[in-house]
């Protein structure tokens, strides 16, 4: 003879884990979702790129570097730097000749942060540029080592 | 006669079907909301234009073709009425940027 109110209790049981399950299912969905689409579009490596860019046209215009243009303030001017988020980003230019010269502008805590791990780490592009240096009228071969750090991390990460 | 015992079975069955579906619409809607998400939408614009005006050149003309709401403020691009976001840029030129009709026009500096 079969228990009938064993059955019917069997069912409750079994009927509350198959929720149980759908609903863990859903929150495993939302979860991945919202994991998936809250990461933010970082676009820092782009930016460096068109940063460089810019500033390697301040300083050697048609490809030949003039002295004078290796200055900080100049170089802010011309590549259109905003004076009020130099905490966001640094740039150091070393110019390497018969001499050296360098400059820098923006925040100089960013560089030893360059290549260190961590979510909350500035983005670095350092690149080297072959060009010439006018001096006193002669052309001197010049080796320019940039380095572009861009903080950003509310935006980006 | 009626079949009590199967007719239970049936309604469970249905309203079992019925929540299964209710919730598979409700995680289908989820996901195409916060994927088309105003949030994500706003961050998405003001970085692209952003970047466009990184890039601009003197005699350019970008049109915006979007419905979110975008303006300009010194170096910054606003994407977004509420909880607007903004992205900072750098340009060397002068940017005006109509923000009705949506258009920036990028012009060399008079010396």
């Amino acid at each position: 003879m079969k228990n009938k109110k064993a059955i019917v209790g069997g069912e409750t049981v079994i009927s509350f884990y198959k929720i149980l399950l759908i609903g863990l299912i859903a929150l495993g969905f939302i979860i991945v979702i919202s994991i998936f689409y809250s990461a933010k579009y970082d676009i820092r490596p782009a930016e460096s790129v068109l940063l460089a860019r810019r500033v390697i046209n301040c300083i050697a215009t048609n490809g030949i570097a003039k002295l004078e243009a290796l200055d900080s303030a100049r170089v802010t001017e011309c590549a259109g730097l905003s004076k009020e988020e130099t905490n966001e980003f640094y740039i150091k230019a070393v110019i390497s000749y018969s001499n050296s010269s360098s400059f820098t502008i923006g925040s100089s805590t960013l560089e030893p942060l360059c290549g260190a791990k961590g979510k909350y780490m500035p983005y670095c592009l350092s690149q080297k540029y072959y060009l010439l240096l006018e001096q006193n009228g002669n052309l001197e071969r010049a080796r320019l080592d940039l380095l572009i750090a861009i903080k950003k991390f509310e935006e980006n990460v | 006669m009626k079949n009590k015992r199967g007719q239970e079975l049936l309604l469970k069955h249905i309203l079992y079907m019925i929540f299964i579906v209710f919730i598979l619409a409700a995680m289908i809607y989820f996901a195409s909301n916060i994927a088309k998400g105003e949030a994500i939408r706003k961050n998405v614009v003001a970085k692209r234009i952003a970047l466009l005006l990184d890039a601009a050149e003197p005699k350019t003309t970008i049109a915006i073709s979007n419905e979110t709401f975008v303006k300009k403020e010194e170096n910054k691009i606003i994407a977004g009425k509420e909880n607007p976001f903004s992205y900072s840029f750098f340009n060397p030129f002068i940017v005006n940027f109509v923000t009705k009709e949506k258009i920036i026009e990028i012009e060399k500096k008079e010396r």
